[in-house]
């Protein structure tokens, strides 16, 4: 896996997503290894059973949309309006995520994962993360 | 394990007070207690002072201000619920029996922030990827819509109730009513709530004192029993949720109707906690004032208004009393009490017996919510 660009932009989400060979975004969970939980990101230690046995978990990159809102207020540093949301992951996991604004975008509809700049730091910084869109994942 | 009663209370109105200190904030509500309480200020042994951003030593700074120092001082973070939980150990310490006379107070300064939404922990995944209260509940709202019938207009019809009972509301920020049209004509804020479905930021304090049996028999019968106090925190997942039960307040409902040997049925007035127009909602079914579904007819059909079924968030609530975090689980209770007494105003719920407080918040990764004091209380 190669590190995300780098040019004048932060990158948000750290060690918890990247970009594989072929450009495409990877998202890294963690998968307990003595109770099997799955969680995103990964943390050190199980939140389940305590153990520290934790390995990185490649998360599926398609999912369902749980619920989403386009909010209009908050922090400077994001674009606004943003539209944020869960995604239910197949294997288990929901995430808290920025998505691309469609109307598109219906609860219980497929997503699928890219990347995108959601907002501006106070440096000048593009900030740029992991994000779902409508649909599923362009073959 | 023997009875904690309500002996005092008091509070400042709320609003936005930039010029004040915590400290000025906070005394007023604090001597108000005591005057209202016609005790001896020395009898207090012990207090317990709930505050999100009031700085350290809160409660010391307040209470050394007006002579009440050297006794046993805890200050209290737990988010919106910070104050409920300092009630929530007040009247613990009386139970158990380690204290007569327990002093509980809540208060918080917002204004500090410049407005804008409530600043949450960065530390915090969520938040840093973007979390933010009116986001949270959004989301709540956004599925609730598509699991059950609720209209935007029954939605903004919490707002209109509580704008309502606002008005009626010396020591409450918001005192003009607002019709559905103006709701949702104001300024979008997090999809579907506009402005005036999101309580307002600002200022403001509230105390209670919690007393011994001993203690309140010898005031009269103007005490008020504590028949329940509950805190709960919430259960943490990394997967999924349904965000239309907020489940830490329906396991604590359980516990405080458990623990008070009663039902949804028997009260009469709740003061639950509607940060946004949907979590009044929400706490509706949670509470078991009507069920699963049946929120946006309970509010159409005015059960929750003053007058009606079980009256809701008679002092105007989070939407129109104000949401001054640290201070809003002890005004919540301040208002209870009044209710019955029987010394709520012009906003009175005719004969109300049996009342319940509900403060719950706290917006972190893998929870509903981080924390949910709820307690009930009987007219002696």
């Amino acid at each position: 896996m190669n590190s995300p660009p780098q040019t004048r932009s932060m990158w948000l989400p750290g060690g918890a997503a990247s970009v594989d060979a072929q450009g495409r975004p990877v998202l890294v969970g963690g998968e307990c290894r003595a109770c099997h939980t799955r969680m995103f990101p990964k943390t050190t230690v199980c939140c389940a059973c305590m153990s520290e046995d934790v390995a990185d978990a490649p998360l599926p990159s398609e999912g369902t949309l749980y619920s989403f809102t386009q909010v209009h207020v908050g922090p400077a540093q994001w674009n606004k309006p943003l539209v944020v949301g869960y995604v239910d992951l197949p294997d288990g996991v929901r995430l808290f995520s920025h998505l691309r604004n469609s109307a598109a975008l219906a609860i219980g509809g497929p997503v699928h994962l890219t990347l995108g700049q959601v907002g501006t730091s106070a440096e000048g910084e593009a900030i740029t993360t992991f994000m779902f869109a409508a649909g599923e994942q362009p073959q | 394990m023997s009875t904690a009663y309500v002996i005092g209370i008091g509070m400042v109105p709320f609003g936005k007070f930039p010029q004040r200190t915590v400290v000025d904030l906070a005394w007023p509500a604090v001597k108000a207690a005591i005057t209202d309480s016609g005790i001896d200020p020395r009898k207090i042994e012990a207090a317990f002072c709930g505050t999100t951003f009031g700085g350290m030593m809160t409660g010391q700074r307040v209470l050394g201000h007006i002579g009440l120092s050297g006794i046993p001082v805890t200050n209290i973070e737990n988010a919106c619920s910070s104050s409920s939980t300092a009630l929530r150990q007040a009247v613990t310490a009386v139970r158990a029996g380690q204290h007569d006379v327990v002093l509980v107070l809540g208060v918080e300064k917002l204004t500090k922030f410049g407005g804008g939404v409530l600043p949450l922990e960065l530390e915090d995944w969520d938040v840093s990827q973007g979390m933010m209260m009116p986001a949270l509940y959004a989301m709540r709202a956004q599925r609730y819509m598509h699991d059950y019938e609720l209209t935007p207009e029954q939605l903004a019809g919490v707002s209109v109730k509580n704008r309502k009972n606002g008005a009626l509301n010396p020591d409450a920020q918001m005192r003009e009513p607002v019709t559905v049209e103006q709701v949702l004509a104001s300024r979008p804020v997090a999809d579907p709530f506009t402005l005036l479905q999101c309580c307002p930021t600002g200022d403001g304090a509230a105390a209670l004192l919690v007393a011994s049996e001993k203690v309140a028999a010898q005031l009269g019968n103007r005490a008020i029993k504590v028949l329940a106090s509950d805190l709960t925190s919430g259960r943490y997942t990394p997967g999924y949720r349904d965000m239309t039960i907020p489940e830490i307040t329906v396991r604590g409902a359980h516990e405080a109707y458990e623990e008070a040997g009663l039902g949804p049925d028997e009260i009469d007035v709740a003061e639950v906690h509607d940060a946004f127009s949907i979590a009044e909602l929400l706490y509706y079914e949670a509470f078991g004032f009507c069920g699963r579904g049946e929120a946006g007819r309970m509010i159409s059909e005015g059960e929750t208004a003053i007058g009606g079924r079980i009256p809701v968030n008679p002092s105007g609530g989070l939407l129109a009393k104000g949401h001054p975090i640290g201070a809003t689980g002890a005004a919540q209770a301040v208002e209870i009490v009044r209710q019955l007494r029987g010394e709520a105003g012009a906003r009175q719920v005719e004969s109300a017996r049996i009342g319940l407080s509900h403060a719950t918040g706290g917006g972190i990764t893998g929870f509903d919510h981080g924390a949910c004091a709820i307690h009930i209380f009987a007219r002696a």
